[in-house]
């Protein structure tokens, strides 16, 4: 069986090579780029006090951050290929072409044949994704520490093996209970990038409760760059939140006017009122916690997907 | 007696509908069975539930004795259309054989296909339909089976690839006494291979028996119109075609023609056939194997 898995998907396996080839070169050069650029201007040395530093900073971040967000969409997008052209046609192609027929009447049973498969691509995946770890780890370390660790958080540590995992096995299940590939390739599609957005906006800023920081209206944010800004808004001496309506009708000097005198003028009227700026965030500490979390989430959604799927070839297909 | 296979009141439901109900039959140790019905019978469906790709809704099925599931190496399968993996080798398609199958026979599946004139290079993408066909036997053939299960294999192959399939399976019936079931819609061929007929229509088995007493029971009479009635009372009137006065009748006799008014004659296994499909649903009695006992509904 581990002969005819690898027979069905060598094709697969070297576009995978490839493709994994081409990224730990990509990975490498930017890199090397990123970290001696961070060494040599000094930034590695850099106190937030320093006004340089932030000069530095700002050139650092215009300089990489298309590179960044490009391997970003590269990497997040890699688990809904997996799931497309590995996960929806393994069984959905089997059926269109009616070979389960054939390889289910052989001296196997099709449990052990659906084992055997589900094993090996799950195990070669996870373990392709396990492997670009620590490379991840060490291309982003610059661009984390001048930005803050939660800009890579979708790339770096444990989800993306995870998005792979639940990806691939999305795309069987669609596969198995669709019965045709496209339809599955499809449906693995829209249900991988609606569940992983819906994770990615509404719950992951509430894995855990966030925490609140409140500073003068000209200070507003989190405490530190390295935390994760998830909502700022302006509250008043009772701790009220207030509208942006209800602001501009208190204080209205900055209405029509983009100069920084009305606003120097608009801070000084809020200040004035007892406006402060209030920050929910998720401290830079939390990330590892968040990544278990958001995994967990992620190998549970695969195991909800696969428990059909396995029970719908055990029981519905002929 | 252990069968090839039997079973007992099997039935499968879709939903609602019922493909196959109430189907009892039994094919014994060593024949070649063909397995015919009009399209929708009932006839993949009963395959499948022989090979343990479909489970009963109703009834039993067994194999040798036993859950067909539990003896898939004994029996040797191939599907409707005869699946095969287009993008692999034939080589590639025996060593898929040799790894999925303990009992697997490499010599005689490479000596087939050499035989054949089948390049073991090729995709089975590019083959013929017929070399297809050869292929997906000789895999069937190469786990050493007991028994063969062939949906249509014959289907929409041209007379030369039928002939030359139809040569291979018999040359492996005759070598190593293999049970043979296949359905076919092909009436005429079934005469030339099978020595067991099984019918299935309207969802039932409605004759599961060996050719030779179908053939000494049913006969062609020809004779007086008004003669029918009293001859309807002992024996089984199939199939009608009257003129005015004269009458052509297909009959399954019970005992002897006492009526010298009718002149027999031969009916073809082809005429039988015919005669049965052309009932309407559901018959008035079914014939248990070898024709003997018969059950009145």
């Amino acid at each position: 069986m581990i002969w005819v898995t690898w027979r069905q998907h060598r094709i697969e396996a070297l576009i995978a090579g490839v493709v994994l080839a081409g990224l730990i070169i990509i990975l490498l050069v930017l890199g090397i780029e990123m970290t001696s650029t961070y060494q040599s201007t000094g930034l590695a040395n850099c106190s937030e006090q320093l006004p340089a530093c932030g000069e530095l900073e700002g050139n650092f971040i215009n300089h990489f951050s298309l590179s960044v967000n490009l391997i970003t969409i590269m990497l997040t997008t890699l688990p809904l290929l997996v799931g497309m052209f590995i996960g929806a046609p393994l069984v959905a192609r089997e059926l269109e072409q009616r070979t389960h027929r054939l390889v289910w009447t052989q001296s196997i049973t099709r449990m052990r044949w659906l084992g055997t498969k589900l094993l090996l691509l799950i195990g070669v995946t996870l373990l392709a994704f396990i492997a670009l770890i620590p490379l991840i780890a060490w291309w982003s370390a610059p661009w984390d520490a001048v930005t803050s660790p939660w800009s890579t958080y979708e790339v770096r540590g444990i989800v993306l093996p995870a998005y792979a995992l639940f990806a691939l096995v999305l795309g069987i299940a669609a596969g198995i209970l669709s019965r045709r590939p496209v339809a599955g390739i499809g449906i693995t599609i829209v249900l991988f990038i609606l569940l992983r957005l819906a994770i990615a906006f509404w719950l992951r800023p509430y894995f855990l409760p966030p925490l609140v920081s409140i500073s003068s209206i000209d200070r507003p944010g989190a405490p530190s760059h390295t935390d994760w800004l998830i909502e700022i808004g302006t509250i008043d001496r009772t701790g009220q939140e207030l509208s942006n309506n209800t602001i501009s009708h208190i204080c209205p000097q900055i209405i029509g006017k983009g100069d920084a005198q009305a606003f120097a003028a608009f801070q000084a009227c809020e200040q004035q009122h007892g406006f402060h700026s209030r920050s929910f965030y998720q401290p830079a500490d939390r990330f590892w916690l968040f990544q278990v979390i958001e995994s967990s989430i992620f190998l549970l959604l695969a195991i909800a997907f696969l428990v059909p799927g396995v029970w719908f070839v055990s029981k519905k297909l002929t | 007696m252990i069968q090839a296979l039997e079973t007992i009141n099997l039935g499968k439901r879709y939903g609602k509908d019922w493909a196959l109900r109430g189907c009892t039959f039994k094919l014994p140790i060593g024949r070649v069975a063909g397995l015919v019905g009009p399209n929708g019978a009932g006839k993949t469906t009963l395959l499948h539930l022989a090979v343990g790709l479909l489970k009963p809704s109703a009834g039993s099925v067994q194999v040798f004795g036993e859950a067909p599931d539990r003896v898939l190496t004994r029996v040797g399968f191939v599907a409707q259309d005869r699946p095969l993996y287009r993008n692999f080798r034939v080589k590639d398609m025996l060593m898929l054989g040799q790894k999925l199958n303990p009992s697997w026979d490499m010599n005689l599946a490479k000596e087939r296909l050499d035989r054949l004139a089948i390049p073991l290079n090729r995709p089975t993408g590019k083959l013929s339909g017929g070399q297809q066909a050869q292929v997906a036997l000789v895999m069937a053939l190469a786990k050493r089976p007991e028994m063969l299960i062939l949906d249509e294999p014959i289907a929409n192959l041209d007379p030369l690839a039928r002939y030359e399939f139809q040569q291979t399976l018999m040359d492996a019936v005759a070598e190593d006494g293999l049970t043979v079931l296949f359905s076919s819609h092909l009436i005429a061929d079934l005469d030339r291979i099978c020595d067991y007929l099984i019918i299935l229509s309207a969802s039932q088995v409605q004759i599961a028996s060996d050719i030779e007493p179908l053939l000494a029971t049913h006969k062609r009479l020809i004779g007086p119109s008004d003669r029918e009635a009293s001859l309807a009372r002992t024996h089984t009137i199939l199939q009608v075609r009257s003129s005015e006065r004269q009458s052509t009748l297909l009959v399954r006799l019970h005992g002897a023609l006492l009526d010298p008014a009718w002149e027999v004659q031969e009916a073809s296994l082809e005429d039988i056939i015919l005669a049965y499909l052309a009932l309407p649903a559901p018959f008035p009695f079914t014939i248990q194997h070898k024709g003997v006992q018969e059950a009145v509904r």
